[in-house]
């Protein structure tokens, strides 16, 4: 295996390899971080050009696109409050405050180095642990798929503390308007008020866009303040953040990185799961509960290394079993196949060379990325300096073009703009933007996956034997009340706490 | 806004949505209506329990509002010209729209005012902006845009 490792490495730092490793990376940050152009999208569209490559080196530059567009989502999301892609949805819950705050480069540069972190933490997973985690992978059914999507929902409690049923509400609405569309179980219309447009469902992304960028442009456009926010360029910030990331946040990146590691593995889960539940986890462990959502690094940390861990866990399932652990590596595997590769467990002996560099140049990519992004960081923050008479108007054109490019539908566009005032007006009487979100991201797979365990429960003659008795399952249940729970006892906690201290005054 | 205007507002409207999904799911089927009524019924519940806590709450409790100047014309006028851009993506097309509306929207956005010097600054700008959006999903990621007699 070592001599694969060696022969892996080599092949990576092979000048045009490395080149294409830093083009891959660079093109793949400024997909990721133009709203409504994917992961999934960046790596698709580069397939074709793989063709005229050699397999390894075609493979080497998709794993580079894949790996900067997942980091690249979360630059819009700290600087103008818009994720790139749906798994930068938690990197707003603090990225956006630290920008307020007048510390975007620390918030870009956290997520920069979580990451790259991340990154190679999945890649590890990847390299080591594949066979292991990919039996683990085949014990999640339909019941352990849905109570993992009702911890990742869990998450809304700890998220809206202080207005915990406002936060319900949110996502509750969110899911409601998730099941617009066809209806997954007999392929009906469902609640499209007479618009044939409607039947093909609400997107994520024209939604989210809508949520955190229109609505964030009413408020910007209303506001007299001249920039979005102060920005002056300071020198060593990368150094800074990284000695921050180690001193306060080890344990947080490791536990995020094998946090998303993990829910990569599993079909259909994918970054934006991960990085709400790691986000969610931070929160629980770290002593200043209180900070997150304010604008701490930590936070920023927490999803951005469990989203780009979802990497390298993606494609655990998509090399060793020929199913893709997500949309990316389903793409990934069809650039395999056009190659004549079979993925599946004999790729590792049958096109060891290629098995290898291709695992062995994410970790190189992300260890590149770190300079590729430092460097682009400096440019990207700029956008701060400019004022938001200009950046309103041509956050709105962006918006567009992006709600339009996912599906080529103007329906997508309308879509955009009624969130975007729904985010607005919504957020003036209480509703959170981000709970809501998160509705409408899990709603579609926790409706999926309850229908299929109610068949199940239907075929072995028992609800609890299906929904309560399986290991997994069970640790998901006591997961998710531990993490309802936790928000309210705190609260509880603290009106006693300041309930004896006014006492005492 | 007071505590209880807002508690009252968010009350009332999630309970019409609510409402109104569930009018909606009369016609479906019992299986394809499950978990969309359940959603129903928990926000009408909490829907109602809103409603009392904002009866309930000091009609002058205020809650706490980050942008309690916002300049409500300049807002209504963007989302309005947004609409109006929008419809003309359909029939002009998105880059001619877009054109437009980026000169306009940021000389009236503008902080010296709709002088002759902005709108040449805005001008500049539009241009820089549209090509950039032209090279990057035309050109570089052939990313289909909406088009009408235009471009």
């Amino acid at each position: 295996m070592l001599e694969h490792i060696l022969t892996g490495f080599t092949n990576s730092m092979m000048p045009f390899n490395f080149l294409l490793i830093i083009v891959g990376l660079t093109g793949g940050i400024v997909i990721g971080a133009l709203p409504g152009l994917t992961a999934t999208m960046g790596v698709a569209l580069m397939v074709p050009i793989t063709f005229a490559m050699n397999p390894i080196s075609g493979l080497v530059m998709l794993g580079a696109i894949y790996s900067g567009a997942i980091y690249g989502g979360s630059n819009s999301a700290i600087l103008i409050n818009t994720p790139g892609t749906p798994s930068s949805v938690a990197t707003t819950f603090d990225g956006w405050p630290m920008t307020q705050k007048g510390d975007a480069e620390g918030a870009l540069n956290a997520s920069l180095l979580a990451s790259a972190f991340g990154g190679v933490i999945g890649t590890l997973f990847l390299l080591f642990l594949a066979a292991p985690m990919a039996q683990l992978a085949l014990k999640f059914g339909a019941p352990e798929f849905f109570w993992l999507c009702i911890f990742g929902l869990s998450t809304i409690a700890s998220m809206s503390q202080g207005n915990v049923v406002k936060g319900l509400i949110s996502g509750a609405l969110g899911m409601l308007v998730s099941t617009i569309g066809l209806d997954p179980l007999e392929g009906l219309p469902r609640f499209t008020f007479g618009s044939y447009s409607l039947v093909q469902g609400i997107e994520v992304i024209p939604a989210m866009i809508g949520l955190f960028s229109f609505s964030q442009v009413i408020t910007l456009v209303g506001s007299k303040n001249k920039f979005i926010a102060e920005y002056k360029g300071k020198r060593g910030a990368t150094l800074r953040v990284a000695k921050k990331l180690w001193k306060d946040a080890k344990a947080n990146l490791l536990r995020s990185s094998i946090i998303g590691s993990f829910v990569g593995i599993l079909p259909g889960a994918g970054g934006e799961i991960a990085s709400i539940i790691s986000y969610n986890e931070a929160k629980r462990w770290d002593k200043n509960k209180a900070n997150f959502g304010k604008g701490i690094i930590e936070g920023v940390a927490a999803s951005e290394s469990a989203n780009n861990a979802t990497i390298g866990g993606s494609l655990i399932p998509m090399l060793t079993l020929g199913i893709p652990g997500s949309a990316v590596a389903a793409v990934i595997m069809g650039a395999l196949l056009a190659h004549g590769i079979q993925p599946g467990f004999k790729i590792f002996t049958n096109n060891a060379e290629l098995a290898y560099t291709f695992i062995v140049s994410l970790i190189v990519v992300n260890i590149v990325m770190v300079f590729v992004g430092a460097f682009l960081i400096k440019g990207t923050a700029r956008v701060l300096n400019v004022p938001t008479s200009y950046i309103g108007v041509a956050i709105v054109s962006l918006s567009i073009i992006g709600s339009y490019a996912i599906r080529n539908s103007m329906i997508d566009v309308m879509v955009m703009i009624f969130f975007g005032l729904v985010g607005y007006f919504g957020g003036k009487i209480g509703f959170d933007t981000g709970a809501m979100a998160l509705g409408i991201i899990l709603g579609p797979i926790v409706e999926d996956n309850l229908s299929r365990s109610i068949s199940i429960a239907g075929a072995e003659g028992s609800v609890l034997k299906v929904f309560f008795t399986h290991p997994i399952a069970l640790l998901l249940i006591i997961l998710t009340i531990v993490s309802v729970m936790t928000p309210m006892f705190l609260t509880k906690h603290r009106s006693k706490k300041e309930a004896v201290v006014n006492d005492e005054a | 806004m007071t505590k209880r205007k807002s508690n009252l507002l968010a009350g009332l409207a999630i309970i019409i949505v609510a409402i109104v999904f569930m009018v909606q799911g009369f016609e479906l089927s019992e299986r394809s209506n499950a978990l969309p009524f359940v959603l129903e019924i928990f926000l009408i519940v909490t829907g109602i329990y809103l409603l009392f806590q904002g009866i309930k709450t000091n009609a002058a409790e205020k809650i706490e509002e980050e942008e309690a100047n916002l300049n409500w014309v300049r807002a209504t006028v963007i989302v309005f010209a947004t609409f109006i851009y929008v419809a003309c993506v359909v029939y002009i097309g998105f880059y001619v729209s877009t054109f437009v509306y980026l000169i306009l929207g940021s000389w009236y956005l503008n902080e010296r005012g709709l002088t002759l010097f902005a709108l040449t600054v805005s001008t500049i700008f539009s241009v820089v902006i549209s090509v950039v959006l032209y090279l990057t999903f035309t050109v570089f990621l052939l990313v289909p845009t909406p088009s009408g007699f235009f471009f």
